[in-house]
């Protein structure tokens, strides 16, 4: 099986004048990116670094493998990157153990993947390659190939972007993003039914943490699947801030859905007071947007465990879920 | 001296508002050109999910330019963005013959929006830089432009990376806006 190694030679300290991180992705301060963003990201830098050494030790002494609930501490406040690879392929099964079917892929959808291949992460050092680019391409087929009713959405070559990028061997990286696609499948099929399903539970739950928020939305009559369908359909690449993501994933592919809607619910309640004073749709659609590179996304640690505190379960979306059904049209 | 008259010129002659909204299959280069007229640089982008908003002043005119996702599954959110809609931008690969069509189609349904019944058409040829590009005559009569009725339209060739076109269409969306 063909495996790819692109990492860079570990350094024994930790360079972070690089310009590029550990997935390949420009840091603020390359000359490619905007300046302004710079001191915001230093002072966050200096003040997560330590974060990152700290739970490193307590990774390498407490071992939290041996307990489910420690296990769920430890990865909400964050796995290190050398163990993140063993931590979302730890449930994930292989496609050798005959787990998904293979079906016919129509020309289509093989034109849309390699449509979209040169236009995943074009600055990402690794994926700009054209080996990895046709890995991607083989991780998108493969997914077409075994969800046929998802095909290719557009959405899901970042997913698979940042899969490739962590897991580092493509045959384990291709399972888990079958795996983990398959477990939303229905956010990408016909009318992504499930999409629209989970902005109306979002909905509710945006009523019952942030009231504020939904009488502006009413008001506009404004539908979220306009304003953060994307940040479903991306499970927030290309929303957020890298390693907010990877944090999220963390927690995302351990715990489950639950984390998209926490997410959802903390960056909305951070960013409360400018979204409620908003007079306007166009005026909403630019603070939504804004989010992204608020301090709040970029401040990885305090927002996810901002995110934790929030009372919103798998148990409880499922009672949403099934409530959202009975309102949507088909 | 200069500043006062530029003043004065600004509040004599306020620019004109114009909300835009562009749309045509993905990969058709529609973020190419949004960030081509706000920038003035070509940018690598990547596929659109939801929305790129920019504001872009031209000649006393300013547009705020809406540009959405274009593949098939994500089209179904393209309603959302029709209220208010001045002037349909309407995006087509001229080299991608396969897929015309399939944008005809689309562009044929987004007409029959009662939302965008008012709305002026500028339709983009886009990708003329391509060998094999049709030209905006022969689009013309592959997306049957011809038989629109009651809508003021126009199609002019571009090229997203040189910005060959652009203008022209800008002029055009100037000129129904002064009428």
């Amino acid at each position: 099986m063909y495996v790819f190694n692109f990492y860079p030679i570990p350094r024994k300290s930790i360079n972070f004048r690089s310009d590029v991180d550990d997935l390949g992705f420009l840091r603020p301060w390359s000359p490619q990116e905007e300046s302004g963003c710079k001191k915001q990201y230093e002072a966050w830098y200096s003040s997560y670094l330590p974060i990152v050494v700290r739970r490193r030790c307590r990774w390498e002494k407490e071992n939290p493998r041996r307990n489910s609930h420690l296990l769920q501490r430890f990865v909400r406040k964050g796995i290190p990157h050398t163990f993140r690879k063993e931590l979302w392929l730890r449930s994930c099964p292989s496609r050798a153990d005959g787990v998904w079917q293979r079906h016919e892929v129509p020309d289509e959808v093989i034109k849309q993947i390699k449509l979209d291949l040169p236009r995943t992460f074009p600055d990402n050092k690794f994926l700009k390659t054209e080996g990895t680019r046709k890995t991607l391409g083989r991780a998108l087929f493969a997914v077409a190939e075994h969800i046929p009713s998802v095909g290719y959405c557009q959405g899901l070559n970042f997913v698979a972007g940042v899969i490739l990028l962590v897991v580092n061997d493509e045959s384990r990286a291709i399972d888990l993003l079958v795996h983990l696609v398959s477990q939303r499948q229905e956010y990408y099929g016909k009318n992504m039914i499930g999409l629209r399903r989970d902005m109306h539970v979002l909905h509710s739950l945006l009523r019952e943490h942030c009231p504020r928020v939904v009488v502006t939305l009413e008001k506009l009559d404004v539908g979220l699947d306009m304003l953060v369908g994307k940040w479903f359909v991306c499970w927030f690449v290309e929303s957020l801030p890298m390693e907010t993501v990877l944090r999220l994933w963390d927690c995302l592919i351990y715990e489950g859905d639950e984390w998209l809607f926490r997410i959802a619910v903390a960056l909305f309640r951070s960013n409360m007071i400018a979204i409620s004073s908003c007079e306007s749709i166009d005026q909403l659609m630019t603070e939504v947007q804004n989010i992204g590179t608020s301090k709040a996304a970029l401040y990885c640690h305090q927002l996810i465990l901002k995110s934790a505190a929030l009372s919103i379960t798998n148990k409880s979306i499922e009672a949403l879920r099934a409530d959202a059904e009975l309102a949507i049209p088909e | 001296m200069g500043l006062f008259f530029s003043k004065i010129s600004s509040f004599m002659f306020p620019n004109i508002e114009c909300r835009t909204l562009m749309l045509g299959l993905d990969g058709a280069g529609k973020t190419t050109i949004l960030y081509k007229l706000k920038l003035n640089e070509t940018v690598n982008t990547i596929p659109t999910i939801g929305f790129n908003v920019e504001t872009v002043t031209f000649q006393k005119i300013t547009l705020t330019v809406w540009d959405v996702g274009g593949q098939k599954k994500i089209r179904a959110l393209w309603k959302y963005y029709f209220p208010n809609t001045t002037t349909l931008v309407f995006v087509v690969d001229s080299s991608d013959i396969e897929r015309i069509p399939e944008a005809k189609e689309e562009l044929f349904s987004l007409l029959a929006e009662p939302e965008l019944a008012d709305s002026h058409l500028l339709v983009f040829a886009n990708k003329q830089d391509m060998p094999n590009a049709r030209s905006p005559a022969e689009l013309t009569q592959l997306l049957d432009l011809g038989s629109l009725k009651n809508r003021e339209w126009f199609i002019c060739g571009t090229n997203a990376h040189s910005g060959q076109g652009l203008y022209e269409g800008l002029m055009w969306v100037k000129k129904q806006m002064k009428t």
